[in-house]
């Protein structure tokens, strides 16, 4: 069954929290344009009947290359901690998962 | 000597029969970067402490006797989304301004181990999420062609360098027509190899079903050879298939006598760009001279559905790609009163705006809803649009089609009409929907010096005789000269 769809504010919203992104309110317009411009581009697609065809899928998802499982030594750790954006000692540090209200915020760009 | 004028095969003879070093190579090119790419913005990175000790050792190699490899000396750039050990490699975002990575991606170090000299990194769209290379963080990069236009993209920087003479060869990632559409509107040979052919090991994925590694070169016989090279299972990538390669240099040269090609009729032209039509009909006359057999193609569900079908799994797949840049391991990082926010400020501080209006499309298109109706029937339309190929090319051997429905764009269009820009992949994207080997060929320049071009396509792995065809193309037409950027003066800071 064909169901076109169109993005409005509070759908928008949600989706702003999905993806963990945030997004000025004097943006919100040009997006929902920008989405729903994409959307309309694709109900044309919807009037096609798929109904006996199955979703692609590559060949060798269905059967991928297997390799050995040899365990390998690797010396790359401490390169690999000096990435990290805060490092504590021999552990990446990351934030607490229960919110606190110590931190002085910077001020967002 | 002009060593920017030689092609990558003829730098290498040189370099195995003593005639130059490679480190006489590299430092030309490097001073040629230096000079001029101040104004044209191709290159991010320069690795010369690196570049001059890979060219030593292959000098080293010369001299002593051992193999210096097929590539022996030849210099070359990359992307800024494949990885380089001890290189910073930016996806040209202020996400990952900062990141060193610790190892080569598989295509880098087989270029390497071939001899190649890595000199640095090319610009490119935020995250390879663009086809006019202007969302860079460090700027937009120009068409060496014409500084009033853009070089195309995502891998702009690439195809503006080795149009420039500053490499010859540069490699690029392709995910909807991002090594070919830049090559057109530079005027070099870009390529996207079958799905499965070359490792996507350590190239930071836009969406990992429809990307590939490709080669832009000025010719075809440099880019055969650096297929040769490129191509081949890696453990590291599952998704790259095992069958034996033939020597691509050797088929290249194969002719194309006795073939069936097939040129792709049912389209607007119309709205094409006219030299772009008349860049086709050469080919074709190219083809027939040659002593193939042309033949037309319709592809209804293809023409119809193709953008549409690649808009919704691109940006599906990079929503949830893209998931993996929080803050924490690496990259950009902001703090915040919960692990929510802290997310949540790392990525809007960090992506760019293409990059955050991307991800919330593709993020809208995977929730409920919009998932069934249009995620759902997108991934059965990518199942139409292979079939159809599959039924074409069980009767022809290669199709001859647009890449680009125009000429290089002015500077600026993607900010004014981006549904335009999205409209622009119609013919380029097709080759990755359905895993397909694709080239983007130089025809020929109009008055005003702009490129002409046509796309190249074949069956699954076909990418040996694809080869084959540009090349016998190429004979007529001839091969891209470099730009004229010294004419236009200017010097790098």
């Amino acid at each position: 069954m064909i169901k076109k769809m169109e993005m409005d504010e509070e759908r928008l919203r949600e989706v702003l929290g999905f993806s963990c992104i945030g997004l000025p309110e004097e943006e919100y317009a040009e997006v929902l344009d920008r989405v729903n411009a994409v959307l309309r581009m694709c109900d044309d697609m919807q009037e096609l009947d798929s109904s006996n065809v199955s979703p692609f899928e590559w060949d060798v998802m269905k059967a991928p290359a297997r390799r050995e499982d040899i365990p390998v030594t690797w010396d790359g750790r401490d390169r690999f901690l000096d990435q990290a954006p805060v490092r504590d000692g021999d552990f990446f540090h990351v934030p607490r998962i229960i919110a606190r209200d110590d931190v002085e915020m910077e001020e967002e760009e | 000597m002009e060593f920017h004028k030689l092609s990558a095969l003829e730098i290498a003879e040189g370099v195995k029969k003593g005639s130059w070093t490679a480190s006489e190579v590299l430092s030309a090119h490097l001073d040629r970067i230096k000079k001029f790419d101040g104004q044209i913005n191709s290159v991010v990175t320069l690795s010369e402490e690196s570049a001059y000790s890979d060219a030593r050792e292959t000098d080293n190699a010369v001299s002593e006797g051992r193999d210096p490899g097929p590539l022996a000396g030849v210099p070359f750039l990359v992307k800024d989304n494949f990885c380089t050990d001890g290189i910073r490699t930016t996806c040209c975002s202020k996400m990952l301004s900062d990141w060193i990575p610790d190892y080569d991606a598989t295509a880098v170090k087989r270029m390497k181990d071939a001899g190649a000299v890595l000199m640095g990194k090319t610009n490119m769209d935020e995250f390879a999420m663009g086809s006019t290379t202007e969302s860079s963080i460090f700027g937009p990069t120009l068409n060496p062609r014409d500084f009033n236009r853009v070089p195309g993209g995502s891998s702009g920087g690439s195809a503006a360098a080795v149009a420039a003479g500053f490499c010859p060869i540069a490699l690029g990632s392709d995910t909807g027509g991002s090594v070919r559409q830049p090559s057109a509107f530079c005027g070099v040979q870009g390529m996207k190899p079958s799905y499965g052919q070359i490792s996507r090991y350590g190239i930071v994925a836009y969406a990992s079903s429809l990307d590939q590694v490709g080669p832009i070169t000025r010719n075809i016989a440099d880019m055969a050879a650096v297929l040769g090279v490129l191509a081949g299972p890696d453990p590291n990538d599952t998704t790259c298939d095992a069958y034996e390669r033939p020597s691509f240099s050797e088929t290249a040269s194969a002719g194309i006598k006795g073939k069936k090609i097939a040129v792709l009729t049912g389209y607007d032209a119309e709205s094409m760009d006219s030299p772009l039509i008349e860049a086709i009909e050469k080919a074709v006359e190219y083809c027939r001279s040659a002593g193939a057999e042309i033949v037309e193609a319709k592809l209804p569900i293809t023409m119809k559905h193709a953008v549409a079908c690649y808009y919704m799994v691109a940006l599906g797949d990079a929503s949830s790609k893209l998931a993996c840049f929080d803050g924490m391991r690496y990259g950009h990082h902001s703090d915040g009163r919960s692990l929510v926010e802290m997310y949540k400020r790392s990525r809007n501080q960090g992506f760019g705006k293409e990059v955050r209006k991307r991800i919330l499309i593709g993020t809208c298109i995977l929730t409920r809803g919009y998932y069934e109706n249009y995620y759902v029937p997108a991934t059965k339309v990518r199942q139409m649009i292979a079939d159809e190929y599959a039924e074409l090319f069980k009767g022809v051997d290669s199709l001859i089609c647009p890449i680009s429905p125009a000429l290089p764009y002015k500077k600026g269009l993607v900010e004014e009409d981006p549904v335009r820009m999205y409209l622009g992949d119609a013919f380029s994207s097709i080759a990755n929907l359905a895993g397909l080997p694709s080239i983007s060929l130089n025809i020929g320049f109009t008055e005003e010096g702009l490129p002409t071009n046509v796309q190249l396509m074949g069956p699954r792995f076909g990418d040996a005789g694809l080869l084959a065809l540009a090349h016998a193309i190429e004979n007529k037409a001839g091969s891209p000269p470099i730009a004229d950027i010294e004419k236009k003066g200017g010097c790098r800071e």
